[in-house]
């Protein structure tokens, strides 16, 4: 029962990370390479307002939030300067830049030997430790996530971006202004993808960098063009499919120690065949350019 | 003085490492330059290289030489395979420079977990021996790092050669000036084409193989290479082939200067703060030359 709990939480987790990044790659067009380094800003900044400054996991968040929104702001002032492949490699910069920056920086954040003892949340003395409340909390902040982002799906904010996405120079010459639509995107995006690091560094109690390289964000990218932009449909079923694989995997007998390979395997290959045959991936609408 | 002097080994390898890195940069600027493609797959073909070598050299027990030439001739082949399998399939159906960016991080992906399904995840030795030093004034040099400097060299020089004195080299850059005009001449796109992926392809097996013997090999090594091609293209200039290599150079240098002065650590960071650094400061003259491309 546990081990199904785990998964369901580990669903919501990659659910809030995959419709963040379809914000910014489905309706903006941007397709960015720094996804896992906002998820590891919000794993951190909120892990140490908890142990060092001893803050309630709720408080915590809250600062972790507005720094990961701030740093998200900071960096897509830079990176939105530039456009498409430059776009990617610039954001692929700064996702190496953080990576460094928490590996390194010992003294904050323990380097590679991470940090232990995660608090697990709690509100009005009750506590989220046990599997099945942790579940319900991933489940509260994954509906209000989604809620969130179906108001924005329907509203003028959106319209405005998918102009911007299939035809900047018209879009400038009704005299909207690109770069504040584009940093807006790229700030909720990003600063959203935050609470699912909170989440995830809670959860598991344990954090080190190794959760929050190059690898992941490419994993939560594949997620993201596997199942389709453009809409709510196609991350989350992106994302169902990613997540169970491995599970599934599990059960047809493959042995540990290559089962990571093979997944992996799977999905640069339907990477390549969507991209080849169904660019805007299995749901999705956006067809990415 | 004295610093000059502490310097100077320094300095020294960092051009050695430099070389390498022209060599990677010059790969991957000319498929960058002629068919617009953001080559990550470059990583992978990178890897494979040492890997075909290791496989020929010590599974096989071949001979050294013919070991490293036959590891040349399948990542050529290799390059040649996703050009024709991938990238021209969709150059025919005329996608968007995004779809070739998520194809090539697909290949990559596989490449480089099938690597490691077939020969592990740990780092493994090309060159296990203790190897014959040269003094040079301040500087202790292997022998590998000798040859290191002296393939290298050969290798850029051959290749700036081939492309400036041959027809072939000459429509080359012809494909990448100006496209149009050149299917106008009725030259075949598809053949310059390959040949550019196979000479990427041999350029970075040049480079992977001559860094394994040095520093051995795992399968996550293709990921720094393909950065660092990436990062010097765009600081030589995008579309300069020579310019890429001389900040393949610097770059180079630039690594082993913060390895000297901070911690190995840095190197990475280093290198992405510098392009953002350097894309900020010359964003103007970039957006000049992409704007040159669009027209």
């Amino acid at each position: 029962m546990n081990y199904l709990l785990h998964i369901l939480i580990m669903i919501s987790i990659y659910l809030i990370l995959s419709l963040t990044l379809n914000f910014l790659v489905g309706y903006s067009g941007l397709l960015s390479l720094a996804h896992a380094a906002f998820y590891g800003i919000g794993a951190y900044s909120t892990t140490l307002f908890m142990i060092y400054l001893r803050m309630n996991f709720f408080l915590a968040l809250l600062l972790g939030m507005i720094l990961t929104f701030s740093l998200a702001y900071l960096i897509g002032k830079i990176t939105l300067v530039f456009k498409e492949d430059f776009f990617v490699l610039v954001t692929l910069g700064f996702q190496i830049i953080i990576f460094s920056l928490l590996y390194n920086w010992i003294k904050l954040t323990k380097g590679p030997y991470g940090i232990s003892g995660i608090p697990k949340p709690s509100l009005f003395r009750f506590s989220f430790s046990e599997t099945w409340s942790f579940l319900c909390l991933c489940l509260a902040f994954f509906s209000l996530i989604f809620l969130y982002f179906k108001i924005l799906h329907a509203s003028s904010f959106v319209l405005y971006l998918k102009g911007l996405r299939d035809n900047e120079l018209a879009f400038i010459s009704s005299g909207k202004n690109p770069a504040y639509y584009k940093t807006l995107c790229f700030v909720i995006a990003g600063g959203i993808a935050g609470i699912a690091g909170a989440l995830y560094a809670s959860y598991i109690t344990y954090i080190d960098p190794t959760s929050f390289t190059l690898d992941e964000s490419i994993y939560i990218l594949s997620i993201v063009m596997i199942g389709g932009t453009g809409n709510l449909k196609g991350p989350i079923i992106g994302t169902l499919f990613m997540v169970i694989l491995p599970e599934a995997l599990r059960f047809v007998g493959l042995p540990e120690t290559i089962a990571p390979n093979i997944r992996q395997i799977i999905y640069g290959f339907l990477l390549v065949i969507l991209m080849r045959f169904r660019p805007q991936g299995l749901l999705g609408e956006y067809k990415f350019e | 003085m004295n610093l000059i002097f502490q310097a100077e080994p320094f300095l020294l390898y960092g051009i050695i490492k430099g070389l390498l890195f022209a060599l990677l940069a010059v790969g991957f600027c000319v498929v960058y330059k002629t068919t617009k493609i953001f080559h990550i797959a470059y990583g992978f073909i990178y890897t494979s290289a040492s890997y075909f070598c290791l496989l020929f050299l010590e599974k096989l027990k071949f001979h050294l030489i013919l070991s490293i030439l036959l590891a040349l001739i399948f990542t050529a082949i290799l390059g040649l395979l996703i050009e024709k399998g991938i990238y021209f399939p969709l150059r025919i159906k005329k996608a968007p420079s995004g779809i070739y960016l998520v194809s090539s991080l697909g290949i990559y992906v596989i490449g480089i977990n099938l690597i490691a399904l077939l020969f592990g995840n740990e780092t493994k030795i090309l060159n296990s021996a203790i190897e014959k030093t040269f003094k040079f004034h301040n500087t202790v040099l292997t022998r590998t790092q000798l040859f290191q400097i002296l393939w290298a060299l050969c290798i850029l020089s051959v290749f700036f050669f081939f492309l400036h004195r041959s027809q072939l080299g000459k429509r080359i850059t012809a494909l990448s000036n100006n496209p149009e005009l050149f299917e106008a001449l009725g030259w075949s796109e598809k053949f310059v084409r390959c040949l550019v992926l196979i000479l990427s392809s041999l350029l970075a097996a040049s480079a992977s193989i001559l860094a394994s013997f040095d520093v051995g090999l795992d399968p996550n090594v293709g990921m720094n290479a393909l950065l660092v091609g990436a990062v010097a293209t765009i600081i030589g200039g995008i579309k300069n082939l020579k310019g890429a290599a001389i900040a393949g150079i610097g770059l180079g240098i630039l690594q082993n200067l913060v390895v000297w002065q901070i911690s190995s650590r840095w190197e990475q960071a280093v290198t992405f703060s510098t392009l953002i650094l350097y894309l900020l400061l010359f964003r103007k003259k970039l957006a000049g030359k992409m704007r040159l491309e669009e027209e």
